[in-house]
């Protein structure tokens, strides 16, 4: 997993490679902040192309950042703002200006602590194989997706095999969570023999684990 | 473990009523995948035609170094008449041409106000961004959409102007100074 310095020093040493694997990286990121801040499509595109101009050029200042994601957040929030400015009369603008970061869409959604659990979430899902994303989304970030029958279906899997595939991309996709420092709450404070060493000091202690009979989870088909 | 994993992304999706009990980090852990997941999956992905876009625009370091064409200016719709013959509009048109193409561009300049500017370039291939450098205040820079055409407005008092067309980090062409409110 390259780090975002490893990925900036290569586009400052001229790789083109390393500047699609940091579009690649925070494309979706930078593009979701602009849908939030209300922009359409046309305008969206016209200020993801300013946000890349000023990435490429603030690259050498950012080659020692541990995270883009603050001055991905507060730069594509300022263009948003100043795009939508752009499009107003005179008049509303003046009034806005009092109030540029709440207008650019700005709220509880996009605090940076929000923003980078939201990438690493994005980030993990995208190392998990197509079958993985398809089947955590269906069951878990796409509220109202309906039952296991209808997943199924849709995903062109057997229900039989939703279970061990739920499972495994599960623990996959907490594995690639905790390398990417995604908050494992309250495990720092487990005792040690009770880690497993498959996803380290973030697992919890044998006793508060269920004691289930296998199968018997909710409507999970194994 | 694996269970308890499985049963606490259950619950915090919804699809388990959460009696069993899940440790504490584990439940608050599922939590904050499921909600960040949820609020990933509600915005939508990236364009391809905009990631190339931004892709397109940069050129490695060793491709840099282009010379770069002046456009000069082969029109100018105030500049043979007298101010007074120029009527009530308050656009200009000029047209720069050059080595590898031309800029045509209007400037309206609202008293006391902002100058706009629109217009289109033609020639340069690829996603290029229109850079105005206003002699005062900060330098404007805005995308050239598809079929070439542009906008965008500088304060009034601004003064004069130059517009560089930039395909990445290489300026392709730029023109002279433009005064806004006419003058040669």
């Amino acid at each position: 997993m390259s780090t975002d310095a490893d990925l900036v020093r290569r586009c400052l040493d001229g790789d083109r490679l390393g500047w699609a694997d940091l579009l690649a990286r925070y494309g979706d990121l930078i593009y979701g902040l602009l849908h939030r801040a209300g922009l359409d499509k046309t305008s969206a595109a016209d200020a993801f192309q300013e946000v890349s101009i000023l990435l490429w050029k603030s690259l050498k200042k950012l080659r020692r950042a541990e995270s883009l994601v603050p001055w991905i957040a507060t730069t594509t929030k300022r263009i948003a703002w100043r795009m939508k400015q752009r499009s107003r009369s005179r008049a509303d603008r003046d009034a806005a200006v009092a109030r540029p970061e709440a207008d650019a869409g700005g709220g509880p959604d996009d605090t940076v602590a929000r923003l980078e659990e939201e990438q690493r979430v994005r980030e993990a899902l995208a190392t998990l194989g197509e079958r993985c994303r398809r089947l955590l989304a269906a069951l878990y970030f796409q509220p109202g997706e309906g039952g296991y029958d209808e997943i199924a279906e849709r995903l062109g899997i057997p229900r039989g095999s939703i279970g061990p595939t739920r499972q495994r991309c599960l623990e996959g996709l907490r594995r690639e969570l905790l390398a990417r420092g995604f908050p494992a709450d309250g495990a720092a404070d487990e005792p040690p023999a009770d880690v497993s060493p498959a996803v380290g000091a973030a697992s919890p202690p044998a006793r508060d684990v269920p004691r289930r009979r296998r199968g018997s989870l909710p409507k999970g088909p194994s | 473990m694996n269970d308890a994993l499985v049963l606490a992304f259950e619950t915090a999706a919804g699809r388990a009523p959460g009696i069993e009990p899940v440790a504490a980090a584990l439940t608050t852990f599922a939590r904050r995948v499921v909600d960040a997941g949820r609020r990933v999956q509600a915005l939508p992905a990236c364009p391809a035609s905009v990631m190339q876009r931004a892709l397109e625009a940069f050129e490695a370091p060793s491709s840099r170094g282009v010379a770069t064409a002046v456009w000069r200016l082969v029109f100018d719709s105030w500049g043979g008449a007298a101010p007074a013959l120029r009527g009530g509009s308050r656009s200009r048109f000029l047209r720069f041409g050059g080595r590898g193409g031309q800029l045509d561009l209007e400037i309206v300049a609202e008293a006391a106000a902002d100058v706009r500017l629109r217009g289109t370039v033609d020639g340069p291939v690829g996603p290029l961004v229109l850079e105005i450098a206003p002699k005062a205040g900060p330098r404007v820079r805005v995308p050239v959409r598809a079929g070439g055409a542009f906008a965008a407005t500088l304060p009034g008092d601004s003064g004069p102007f130059t517009v560089a067309v930039r395909a990445g980090r290489r300026i392709v062409s730029r023109t002279g100074r433009i005064p806004p409110q006419g003058g040669r």
